[in-house]
């Protein structure tokens, strides 16, 4: 096999599902000829690459369509229409325990499940021990399988499934029911599995894992690429998707149609290059007003307004990316609106590397009303902080949304990444800085000061 | 190719048909305290109540028949054959309904499954088939004849595989096919010359038995258990014949629509 080669290459795939009320209109419809049926696209044309070696994870909301392209990928789905080309032998690993047998002892479950991944008889003795060492089962290995827990079933399922080498491993969230050490095991066991040219495809609700094991990563939502690209970007505009206004398929394309339109007319002076987002086909944003240096950032909304600039000054007023801990320092971004608001609401976030926010502020959250503007005005929104996170990377997402209903009019995803240095003395892995005096006095010292 | 697919089946799937045939004869009876020999057993029970029956209780209350001379051998001869059919039918269409966990995991090769039931269901009547033949030579009718025995039951396995595999298919479809079985089987046993004294049949009931396939199976086995000779011989082309045409036509609409499982189940 050569060395880069594609493993997974699907061109358009769709999977619609027919739902019939009730089985005998299956039978009905074929004989009759009529439609009985609805339908449900669980995936619409999705376009995926995947290099040999490569891990990539995929996130997406329930029922966003990541099972289904496990399915078709793994073979045990028929796409409805689309080219699907997958090389290699795949193992997948997509509910726990498949082909396992609850009344069967662990041992009797490793050769069944081993047989069916095709492995013969004297391959699975051969590996037996590594299987049962590495699942830390060997205390209950020979009880039945139902009496297992369900972090012990996902343990066994998984070192029985990892045991051959697949070119192609598919898994399925079966790794977030483990405890940490084990997900950490697995980690490294799927890490090993890439050096040795594996191709992973990894489904997991968790960005965390997303970002410390991907290569790639990309979102479904409602059957369709949301985005892809880098993992932290990604996990990231994930986090976004699930606790953002919920945006659906139809949404999207509203925002697509207002962005085509936006294009025709308004053409700004000192509008810059297109956001190169990879997936171009889905991305939903319009052009950029500032220079956005990571290709990965995402921008959208409804361009009724626009981020003209935005930034971070330090305690002297100058731009910055590197702002010392317990200094001053300001929020701002510029906004021209396009057009009338009566309820806009615009605010800050500022985010961790894993995509968890921080803290965040808005108008609203400050307690003024919401604002109101008129078409063509400039906006100048400040805030100014007191830097008390500790040592570390850090983003600021910003924009301004409608207050009713919270549609977005114009949101920068990590517009602003910083660093904040100058904390000592406490655990490198502090989040926030509180500023600590520190001593050990003889006594009782408490009593006695009060 | 598909002709490959099939020999695979018995080639690098051997170890894991064996497991699952070991594992169905085990799980039907599991948690029991006689486990595995009532698989084994409960056809031998069945075969003594037959035996029984049209030895002693039948013959004693209608006279022993026209031409008959043991009517229990016939009997038995006749009821091996359907037993085993009977007991892969009943369970042929919910084969993959039942292990739907393995049709949706990939790397599952499901044509397995119809042909471990067929093994499944035939390997317990292996009983039944020594009591038979204990129960020929102990009549004196036992003859060379016989050794016909293996080709019939090579011919029956084929057949059985063949039928699984149309049925497990379909039963993925259609659901209702278990029940639909079930009543075929009950009435089915009556439409086949197990049962009946041959040399008193009306002519209607033979005319009827030429037309289910089923009789040609069992008078292959009445003929080598009961008879000692081929007294039925379009039944000795039909058996090979019909077999392998089932089997074919079973594997091969079977390898047809198996994209079609995993939206079904």
């Amino acid at each position: 096999m050569t060395k880069a080669g594609i493993a997974i290459r699907a061109i358009g795939l769709c999977k619609v599902y027919h739902c019939y009320k009730h089985p005998v209109d299956a039978l009905l419809e074929l004989v009759m000829r009529r439609q009985r049926h609805d339908r449900f696209v669980a995936l619409d044309t999705v376009n995926l690459e995947v290099r040999q070696g490569e891990i990539v994870g995929i996130l997406g909301r329930n029922g966003a369509g990541k099972s289904t392209l496990l399915k078709l990928i793994a073979g045990t789905l028929e796409r409805s229409s689309g080219d699907l080309d997958v090389h290699g032998r795949i193992t997948a690993i997509l509910e726990l325990g498949t082909g396992f047998h609850m009344d069967y002892t662990g041992r009797e479950n490793i050769y069944m499940g081993g047989l069916c991944l095709g492995m013969s008889r004297r391959e699975i003795d051969e590996k037996l021990e590594d299987i049962i060492q590495f699942s830390e089962l060997s205390d209950f290995i020979d009880r039945p399988f139902k009496t297992y827990s369900t972090g012990m079933q996902a343990r066994l399922t998984f070192s029985t499934a990892t045991s051959i080498d697949p070119d192609i491993m598919i898994v399925d969230e079966a790794l977030s029911v483990g405890d940490a050490r084990f997900q950490l095991k697995c980690f490294n066991r799927l890490q090993q599995m890439r050096e040795r040219q594996t191709t992973i495809l990894l489904v997991s609700h968790d960005t965390n894992t997303i970002t410390s094991l991907c290569d790639r990563a990309m979102i479904l939502e409602s059957g369709r690429v949301y985005a892809e690209g880098n993992p932290k970007h990604i996990s990231v505009s994930y986090q976004n998707l699930l606790f953002g206004s919920s945006k659906t398929k139809k949404d999207m394309l509203i925002e697509r149609a207002r962005d085509l339109k936006n294009n025709g007319i308004d053409k700004d002076p000192d509008s810059n290059a297109e956001n190169a987002q990879p997936n171009k086909k889905n991305s939903k944003q319009p052009r950029n007003d500032k220079v956005i240096s990571s290709e990965t950032k995402l921008r959208y909304g409804s361009g009724e307004a626009r981020l003209l600039d935005w930034g971070l000054l330090n305690d002297q007023g100058n731009d910055c990316n590197v702002i010392a801990s317990g200094t001053a320092c300001r929020l701002y971004m510029i906004l021209r609106t396009m057009a009338d608001f009566d309820d806009l609401s615009v605010g800050f976030a500022i985010k961790d590397r894993r995509g968890s926010v921080l803290w965040g502020v808005t108008n609203i959250t400050q307690k003024y009303p919401p604002y109101q503007a008129r078409s063509g005005e400039t906006l100048t929104i400040v805030a100014d902080c007191m830097m008390w996170l500790a040592n570390g990377d850090y983003f600021v997402t910003l924009g301004a949304a409608h207050l009713n209903g919270g549609d977005k009019i114009d949101f920068v995803e990590d517009a602003i990444e910083f660093k904040i240095i100058g904390t000592s003395g406490i655990f490198t892995t502090s989040i926030v800085n509180l500023q600590t005096n520190f001593r050990i006095m003889d006594g009782n010292a408490i009593k006695i000061k009060k | 190719m598909p002709l490959k697919g099939f020999i695979a089946i018995f080639g690098s799937r051997r170890e894991l048909l064996t497991e699952l045939v070991r594992r169905e004869l085990r799980d039907r009876h599991s948690g029991q305290i006689l486990g595995t020999v009532w698989a084994f057993g409960h056809p031998l029970v069945l075969m003594t109540v037959y035996t029984l029956l049209f030895a002693y209780v039948f013959p004693a209350r209608f006279g022993e028949g026209i031409g008959i001379q043991d009517y229990a051998g016939n009997v038995l001869s006749g009821i091996v054959c359907w037993l085993a059919f009977q007991d892969l039918l009943l369970k042929a269409p919910s084969v993959l309904v039942g292990h739907s966990n393995l049709v949706k995991q990939v790397v599952f090769p499901i044509e397995v499954l119809p042909v471990k039931t067929s093994i499944a269901s035939a390997l317990p009547y292996s009983m039944a088939i020594i009591f038979t033949v204990a129960y020929a030579l102990w009549r004196g009718h036992l003859s060379w004849f016989a050794l016909t025995l293996p080709l019939i039951m090579l011919c029956q396995l084929a057949a059985m595989m063949g039928a699984a595999f149309l049925l497990s298919a379909a039963g993925v479809f259609l659901r209702d096919l278990r029940d639909v079985v079930q009543v075929f089987c009950t009435i089915n046993l009556f439409a086949q010359p197990i049962l009946y004294n041959p040399f008193s049949t009306p002519k209607w009931m033979i005319s009827l038995f030429s037309i289910n396939p089923f009789s040609y199976f069992v008078w292959c086995w009445q003929d080598a258990l009961y008879h000692g000779g081929p007294a039925h011989q379009t039944a000795w082309i039909f058996l090979p014949l019909g077999s392998v045409t089932l089997l074919a036509v079973g594997w091969i609409a079977f390898s047809k629509i198996s994209h079609w499982f995993g939206d079904a189940l």
